[in-house]
């Protein structure tokens, strides 16, 4: 192994290295070669790490000196994916937000641990419904180390929800717009559709926030269940709004019952949003107590 | 599946779990001993050369198995064993079974020759056969003997992977259909995936095992309980799920095809987005720099592998079929079968947007066409319809995009585009097709929609006649019907409008049956039928009390009630509108009601002498028109106009006369706003209570508001002036200079009229006043023709009969041609004008038309329809004219004595009416005399030619003392007879009335 360093790093490197982390990690060369090493600290020119993970020791090294620092990822990181994929963000916020202090030191390696952790801890905030503190995470949160171009975007989207937090509609109407026009991944996309169809909601135009509301529904097939099971809710709720629906809803069984008004049309629309909540939008949750009347008009649609 | 703790390897090789066959220093020098045999085999399968180490293992079989077991013991089965792996690698599974279960019953551990470790694999050998017996699809068998396995193996010495074993026995139940069997020992593999070293690749196959399983059992619960408790599990990381994805996407279709439809969304729910693979594959491929890859715990990363998953995402992508393609296409799908067909129509415009180059872009735009057509996205329907017509002009789905963009447009009231639309496409389309059929219904619906009834007519007549079984049906000959009442045809609308109701008689499937109620009911008012529009008007008010007109119908309900003189009830329902209206939002309807209110009580003429005027009770109506519907209301000028008298009775007259300056200088600013005229009129009769006509003139001439290139505002105010001078004209009376300077204004003013403004320009009012002018007060009538025909264009049919009657007038004098284009105009002002004397007038002008075509006989049946005392209306102002053309029609005829008898009914009846008395007088003399009948003395009747002579001499005796005071034209009549009868007198058929009296002074 070449390229060690005899003097004393930054001193953030000296600091750190007196810290807990080690980052289990292969240091590739440009020929091929390849060392294990236990990265203790790093910044954006040297890394210091150990050869074992019981050596007491730590060597310094040059970033430049490796073509590539290939990082395991940590078993707390891991835990917390897996929560994060079970869909448990609340449990998985803690645990990224640990990962993401632990790793602190060494959050200036392209794909670290510490970056990609505090990322997925604004991702479960998000989820959250927590905007106030994505907001606070946004912060302090140190992007440059990220390697995705989706996980940019993300911050960038984050931009947009911070508009939801502060209500500016106007603001938060112009940059979906805005997005909606790029051909972004179906789970932004749903962001997207989701944040615009609250401003409009907002401004009262029931269907087009409808229709925004919609391609957050299936912009990725439903996969942002945080977004889809809102979408749907806030969805049916909009149509209750409507004077014609309300009307549909009186004359329902009446006389003067109309199955051709747009009342009654848009009816048998938040109907099969009700059906479908039950089916897959409402994420395995149950359809709530004041939208259960909807059910009932599913089965004339079906009768029809 | 996750990134797990790892180790690097520099070059990837497959690791072969063998034994050592231990050799014998005997046997090591023969060229095809066991020992040499099996040490070649190995050399070729550590070099994954299976068919070179099959053959070797093949020979060694074939030349010592025989006696194997006395010469080797049980090591042997050492060499079944390594020939079963070469057949499990070359998939020959049969053989592969029987070289294990060999290995296994053949050579068991026991026994002399057990030396060294023996048969190694005798137990292991129980797995791999039941691995050959998985491949070769005989699961129960292969579930049986892993599970032996696992019962007979030796804990220290048989080392096997229990990740795959968990992996291939949960794949052998789900092939069984043993769903829970299999779910538990898949949930065994994946919960124990570090400590097992389960494979990634090997959970995908077993849950792809159990996809199948639940779709054939069509056991979605099993499928979403195990998505949901172990989703962490089977989420892929995006840079391994390139390889996964399309099989993914294969299980999803299948669960669709199974009806699963909340199973292929959790299927389709763990595909992420491409874009999102491709970044972690960039990402992943990065972080391993110069290395050919990384073995992990559970998962070997390989760069090539990486790459060409990266590849292979890229091209799909780059090509326009990315896996999102399938997902959006299955989500629209999905949502619109359970009809959130808004949610299928978000999926398609995805797809249209952000896939344009996928295989299926026709199907998928043709969908987002149609979706958005349902759900009345009007807009889109219009934007992607003209983009498929553009992209795919061959298609199988042109026609009903068409078909679609216009039913769209129409239903969402888009009857401007429907128009530019519709008129383009029909003459495109064969006649008798689907597409013509919606075409021409949307034509004809839209013009009707939008007031241009006249073009509206020809368009739903035909349809009706060309597609009696279209599915408009209903519509169009609701439409047909009602159309026809707006231009006023009342009774052809009357009667197909009662048609209507008779063939679809149940109002809770007809939704144009309120409608049409409402105009039948204008029907019967408009035909003075009031007790009729009363009943479908208060059926209306009964059965429909939230129709969408119901505000209007009361308004017509008090219109009629009104017309009735009930004006009490009237007001109720005036006032009902109005709080309809203004519940509903309906400034329109509101603003009509309040009109009406301040016209009614705001009319002082048509107050009861006997009860207390009300005029005043108008003015709060009219303040509230102004504050809360005076902006826009199209009431606006005749409330202006109405609001007079009630204004100047509170001292507010001169706010009315200025609030008609205003709206007069408002309305001129639009262009054929209608009621502009009324309010001049009544505007020039208000200014001329404090002003000279000569002032008007030059107050007209530069009225505030109204700029020069106003053509159709001024002409309306030179006609005005025109009507002040025609008024002075019948003051002036006896005064000559007065008349003169009256009648040398008026003609300049028509003349200006003509020359300075262009028909184009002028008002259907303007256009009517100036051709009766030229009809009646100029020696050329028939340059009002132009005038009247370009009154009859518009749209405005405030003017239609008095134009068709003008019209009618100059064209009765022109050829037969033009004589029975004039009878057709004049009946359609009989059959539809709501003024009873236009229709008075229009019948006694037909009667007059075809007695000068010399069609006697139908005058005969018109006149005495005209003269007929049976019907609703009785007409008497032209019944001597009439009544003269009747007996004239019988004498054309030949039928003398009917024209003798209709003759004396006519001059006996109306004497001093010269110019009719005087002439049928005459005519009934002179047929008289031709009859020539002898009297009887005895009877006292006299002969005909007595009787005539007699007869004239006393119709001229009696009205000899009118004669100072005829007409040059009647005296000419009556000195007709007058000279006939001296002629009788000197015939010596008659006896003289000197005579006469003469011989009577003498008795």
């Amino acid at each position: 192994m070449k390229h060690f360093l005899t003097l004393t790093l930054l001193p953030m490197l000296a600091t750190s290295s007196l810290r807990a982390v080690q980052a289990e990690s292969f240091l590739i060369f440009e020929d091929g070669r390849f060392d294990r090493a236990w990265i203790v600290a790093s910044s954006a020119s040297a890394i210091r790490y150990k050869e074992t993970e019981q050596a007491v020791g730590t060597k310094d090294l040059k970033r430049s000196a490796v073509q590539s620092i290939y990082i395991l990822d940590p078993p707390e990181f891991t835990e917390a994916m897996e929560l994060f994929q079970g869909r448990k963000y609340a449990e998985a916020k803690d645990k990224f937000a640990a990962v993401a202090k632990e790793y602190k030191p060494i959050n200036e390696l392209p794909d670290n641990p510490a970056t990609a952790a505090g990322f997925y801890e604004m991702e479960c905030l998000r989820k959250l419904g927590d905007l106030d503190g994505l907001a606070q995470a946004m912060d302090s949160f140190q992007k440059q180390s990220l390697t995705r171009e989706n996980q940019f975007r993300q911050i960038e989207l984050n931009a947009m929800w911070e508009a939801v937090r502060k209500k500016d509609w106007s603001r938060l109407r112009n940059i979906c717009t805005e997005r909606l026009k790029e051909r972004i991944p179906g789970s932004q996309r749903a962001q997207v559709g989701y944040c615009l169809a609250l401003a409009l909601d907002a401004e009262g135009e029931i269907y087009p926030a409808i229709n925004a509301y919609n391609i957050a529904m299936t912009a990725d097939t439903g996969a942002s269940e945080d977004l889809t099971r809102k979408a749907a809710l806030n969805s049916m709720a909009l149509y209750k709004k409507d004077p014609e629906v309300q009307s549909a809803i009186k004359l329902w069984g009446t006389k003067d019952e109309n199955p051709n008004s747009a009342g009654q049309q848009r009816l048998f629309e938040a109907a099969a949003l009700a059906e479908l909540y039950e089916l897959s939008l409402g994420g395995g949750t149950s359809l709530p107590a004041e939208h259960k009347d909807l059910l009932k008009y599913v089965a004339k649609v079906k009768v029809d | 599946m996750k990134l797990t703790r790892s180790s690097l390897i520099p070059a990837l090789s497959l690791a072969l779990t063998t034994g050592f066959l231990t050799t014998s220093s005997s046997l090591a020098q023969i060229a095809e001993d066991p020992q040499t045999l099996n040490s070649q085999a190995l050399t070729s399968m550590q070099g994954s050369r299976w068919e070179e180490a099959l053959t070797k293992l093949t020979r060694a079989v074939e030349l010592y198995d025989r006696n194997a077991l006395q010469l080797f013991g049980p090591q042997f089965g050492v060499t079944w064993y390594r020939k079963g792996i070469c057949e499990l690698k070359l998939k020959r599974w049969e053989d592969a079974a029987k070289s294990f279960e060999t290995c296994y019953q053949k050579y068991p551990n026991k026994g002399a020759k057990v030396d060294g470790s023996g048969n190694i694999f005798n137990k292991r050998s129980l797995l791999r056969w039941g691995e050959a017996e998985q491949g070769g699809e005989n699961y129960e068998q292969a579930i049986r003997l892993f599970k032996k396995f696992l019962e007979e193996r030796d804990n220290t010495r048989d080392k096997f992977d229990p990740g795959s074993f968990y992996i291939n026995l949960s794949i052998c139940y789900f092939k069984s259909n043993k769903i829970p069997e299999g779910v538990e020992n898949l949930e065994t593999a994946i919960k124990n995936k570090v400590r097992f070293r389960t494979p990634d690749a090997g959970i995908v196959a077993a849950f792809q095992a159990l996809v199948g399983a639940v779709v054939e059992k069509r056991d979605e619960k099993a499928l979403l309980d195990f998505i949901d408790k172990n989703r962490s599990d089977i989420v892929i990381d995006p840079f391994e799920m390139g390889v996964y994805s399309r099989l993914f996407l294969k299980l999803a279709s299948d669960a669709i095809g199974a009806d699963m439809e909340a199973g292929a969304i959790a299927l389709y729910q763990l595909v992420p987005s491409t874009d999102v693979m491709i970044e972690d594959l960039k990402s992943r491929t990065a972080r391993l720099g110069s290395r050919d890859g990384m073995k992990e715990l559970t998962r070997t990363v390989v760069k090539n592998k990486l790459a060409a998953s990266r590849q292979e995402l890229e091209k799909l992508r780059r090509e326009g079929n990315p896996n999102e393609t399938i997902q959006l296409g299955a989500t629209a799908f999905i949502h619109e079968k359970h009809g959130n067909t808004r949610g299928a129509y978000a999926a398609y415009e995805q797809l249209e947007l952000f896939f344009p180059k996928a295989k299926k872009r026709e199907d998928n735009l043709y969908n987002l066409v149609r979706t958005s057509s349902i759900i009345g996205e009007v807009f889109a329907t219009e934007n992607y319809g003209s983009r498929f017509l553009k992209l795919y002009p061959d298609s199988k789905h042109v026609p009903a995009v068409r078909r679609m963009m216009l039913t769209s447009l129409f239903f969402e009231g888009e009857y401007e585009t429907c128009i530019k639309v519709a008129s383009t496409m029909l003459p495109n389309l064969e006649e008798g097709s689907k597409e013509h059929d919606i075409c021409l219904h949307v034509l004809g619906g839209s013009y009707y929609y939008t007031g241009q009834y006249e073009k509206a007519q020809p368009l739903l007549d035909e349809h009706v006649e060309k597609y009696e079984k279209s599915q408009f049906e209903k519509a169009a000959l609701y439409f047909q019907a009602s159309n026809l009442s707006r231009l006023q045809y009342w009774t052809k609308s009357a009667s197909l409008l009662d048609a209507f109701f008779s063939k679809y008689p149940d109002p809770a499937d007809n939704i144009y049956y309120s409608f049409a109620l409402y105009d039948r009911a204008n029907c019967h008012y408009a035909e003075g039928e009031n007790a009729a529009a009363l009943d479908k008007l208060n059926r209306l008010e009964k059965e429909f009390p939230n129709a969408d007109m119901i505000a209007m119908a009361y308004n017509l309900k008090g219109n009629v009630l009104q017309s009735d003189g009930n004006r009490d009830e009237a007001e109720v329902y005036y006032k009902k509108a109005l709080e309809f209206g203004e519940r509903r939002d309906n400034d329109l309807v509101a603003g009509e009601a309040l009109f009406y209110l301040v016209a009614m009580l705001g009319d002082k003429s048509a107050e009861k002498k006997d009860t207390p005027s009300r005029v005043k009770d108008a003015v709060p109506f009219s303040d509230k028109f102004w504050k809360e519907y005076g902006d826009s209301s199209p009431y606006k000028t005749q409330v202006a106009v109405a609001q007079v008298q009630a204004l100047s009775s509170v001292g507010r007259g001169e706010e009315a006369l200025n609030r008609l300056r205003d709206v007069i200088s408002q309305m001129a600013a639009t262009q054929g706003a209608p009621g502009l005229e009324e309010a001049i009129n009544s505007y020039t009769d208000v200014y001329l209570e404090s002003h000279t006509a000569d002032e008007l003139k030059t107050h007209y001439y530069e009225f505030p508001g109204i700029s020069s290139d106003n053509k159709a505002a001024l002409a309306l105010l030179r006609i005005a002036i025109i009507g002040v001078f025609e008024k002075e004209l019948k003051k002036a009376g006896d005064n000559q200079a007065a008349r003169n300077k009256a009648e040398a204004s008026i003609k300049i003013l028509f003349r200006e009229l003509k020359n300075d403004f262009d028909p184009k320009d002028l008002s259907p009012y303007i256009l009517v006043s100036t051709a009766d002018f030229l009809r009646n007060s100029t020696s050329a009538p028939r340059q009002s023709l132009p005038y009247y025909d370009e009154a009859l264009e518009r749209n405005d049919k405030s003017y239609l009969f008095p134009a068709l009657f003008g019209r009618a007038s100059v064209l009765a004098e022109g050829s037969k041609e033009e004589q029975g284009k004039a009878i057709s105009d004049l009946k359609r002002v009989f059959a539809d004008s709501q003024d009873k004397g236009e229709r008075e007038r229009a019948l006694y002008r037909i009667v007059e038309t075809q007695m000068s075509q010399g069609d006697y006989e139908t005058a005969a049946e018109t006149a005495k329809e005209y003269l007929s005392k049976e019907g609703n209306q009785i007409f008497t102002k032209f019944a001597p004219e009439v009544g003269y053309a009747l007996a004239k029609s019988y004498e054309e005829r030949g039928e003398v004595n009917n024209a003798l008898a209709n003759y004396v009914r006519v001059w006996s009846a109306y004497k001093g009416l010269i110019k009719v008395s005087a002439p049928a007088m005459k005519s009934w003399m002179e047929l008289s005399w031709q009859r020539n009948s002898s009297g009887d003395e005895e009877k006292d009747i006299k002969g005909d030619r007595q009787g005539a002579y007699e007869q004239g001499w006393t119709y001229i005796d009696q009205t000899r003392r009118f004669e100072e005071k005829m007409t040059d034209t009647d005296r000419k009549l009556w000195q007709e007879v007058e000279k006939l009868v001296e002629q009788y007198e000197a015939s010596a058929d008659v006896k003289s009335m000197a005579k006469i009296k003469a011989e009577a002074a003498n008795k």
